[in-house]
């Protein structure tokens, strides 16, 4: 979930505070919920819909300007340096895109959403989901195939 | 380092990974689980202030028809404990065992939902005593003196009743409702002699507790479901589900040491007006004698 916040947010401490929030009012209803679907689904498209409440709240595009606080993971340090740039052309990458395109990305690859799930989690068709899927990854491998 | 194809983009995106802090970790389960007793606290004191708010269809058949099964569904599964059982091997052996386990217990608090209905019961085994609060009625039949006291809050009265020899006389719906009950009794009955052989179990985790399920079939695809806390072994709550695979009742099962000691201490005002219909002792030998032919002397009388 966390993961899913920062590549969406591209900031480490306001994914936690989403998350964050996200469990509080998990808890808050829990005892109310009927869930129709799976929980990790629930939880995915929780994150997903406080991020774009956030977003939408704010009236901004999150740059990637203090990606810097985010945590890179303990590997050895040749790897770690090798990782961290390309996770960090990948974030930066990613950053570019309109949200609904990288949410598409985002939530199918990292949330494990079906694009049915995300269609509806959009109010968009499945179509929709797809083609945005598509061209964000085409648009991705053009942007990270003209790095060094 | 360059991408070479879409499976290695997609791959890439899906091994990103943020770390969190411990400091994160802790304020969230901290707030969490703040927020968690505050609903439940919450949840709790709806539920008693909205008791005799909810009674809005008290006076309808299906609301009586449910407040009967209510009764009936601790009832049975009062009688279910105290059956005689013998031992038989398998999953049955296990949910004996389970099932002599709760026995043990001085009272079993249930709670949850029967047709619809609110209900919470207490169960105490020696000798057999039943409390009953549901949306609309408190009541507590108590078996060694074979009377039922029922507070209705539409016209704020305690009514006590002689339930002997006629356990189902208080509404004549209790009759069909009762039926039904006496199938799941012979579920578990046939399921029983079957030496298991109609019992499913598996394990599942129910509230966040790792419990095994057992599953007794019905003829008609019915199920009574059991989940058995696998420490304890205990029954820690029974669901009905219909041959459409929808949840007709399910209970919530702890047990508390101590229950109800009257009608009272399940919120019924002290001021409420008593009706004791309970026939005095000299017409008790006067119906014994005659046959029952009194009946319909007492019918009048009450």
């Amino acid at each position: 979930m966390l993961t899913i916040a920062t590549s969406m947010l591209g900031n480490l401490g306001a994914a936690e505070d989403c998350v964050h929030d996200v469990f509080v009012d998990f808890a808050t209803a829990a005892a109310e919920l009927r869930l129709r679907s799976g929980l990790r689904v629930y939880l995915v498209a929780s994150v997903a819909n406080r991020v774009r409440h956030q977003l939408r709240r704010k009236s901004r595009e999150v740059s990637l300007a203090d990606r810097a606080d985010i945590v890179a993971p303990t590997v050895e340090p040749p790897t770690q340096v090798m990782d961290c740039e390309e996770e960090a052309r990948l974030r930066g990458a990613l950053a570019t895109f309109p949200h609904e395109q990288r949410e598409a990305i985002v939530l199918h690859l990292q949330g494990q959403l079906t694009f049915r799930e995300i269609a509806r989690q959009q109010g968009v068709s499945i179509n929709t989901v797809q083609s945005r899927y598509r061209y964000g990854l085409g648009k991705l491998r053009v942007l990270l195939g003209a790095g060094p | 380092m360059r991408m070479k194809g879409v499976h290695d983009t997609e791959r890439s995106i899906r091994n990103l990974r943020a770390r969190t802090s411990a400091s994160a970790d802790e304020r969230i389960l901290e707030d969490a689980s703040a927020a968690l007793a505050r609903s439940m606290r919450k949840r709790s004191s709806q539920s008693r202030s909205g008791l005799w708010k909810r009674r809005t269809t008290a006076k309808s058949r299906w609301a009586v028809l449910a407040a009967a099964a209510a009764i009936c569904a601790v009832v049975v599964f009062a009688r279910w404990y105290l059956t005689e059982h013998k031992v038989m091997p398998s999953a049955y052996a296990e949910l004996l065992e389970a099932v002599e386990n709760s026995k043990a217990a001085e009272w079993v608090h249930l709670r949850g939902e029967v047709a619809g209905q609110e209900l919470d019961g207490w169960v105490s085994f020696h000798p057999l005593r039943v409390f009953l609060r549901s949306n609309f009625l408190v009541a507590n039949w108590d078996s060694a003196t074979q009377r039922l006291t029922a507070y209705d809050p539409a016209n704020r009265t305690i009514r006590t009743q002689d339930t002997a020899g006629t356990p189902w006389s208080i509404p004549a719906v209790f009759e069909g409702v009762n039926s039904f009950f006496d199938a799941t009794m012979k579920q578990i009955e046939r399921a029983k002699e079957e030496e298991g052989a109609e019992i499913a179990e598996e394990k599942q985790v129910v509230a966040g507790m790792r419990c095994t399920l057992f599953i007794i079939s019905g003829e008609k695809g019915s199920e009574n479901r059991i989940m058995v806390d696998p420490l304890g072994k205990r029954v820690i709550r029974v669901e009905m589900v219909g041959a459409d695979g929808k949840l007709i009742g399910a209970s919530d099962i702890d047990y508390p040491e101590t229950g109800p000691a009257d009608i009272y201490a399940l919120g019924v005002p002290h001021d409420a007006r008593v009706e004791d219909v309970t026939p005095p002792a000299d017409f008790k030998d006067l119906e014994s004698k005659s046959g029952g032919r009194a009946g319909g002397v007492r019918a009048r009388l009450l």
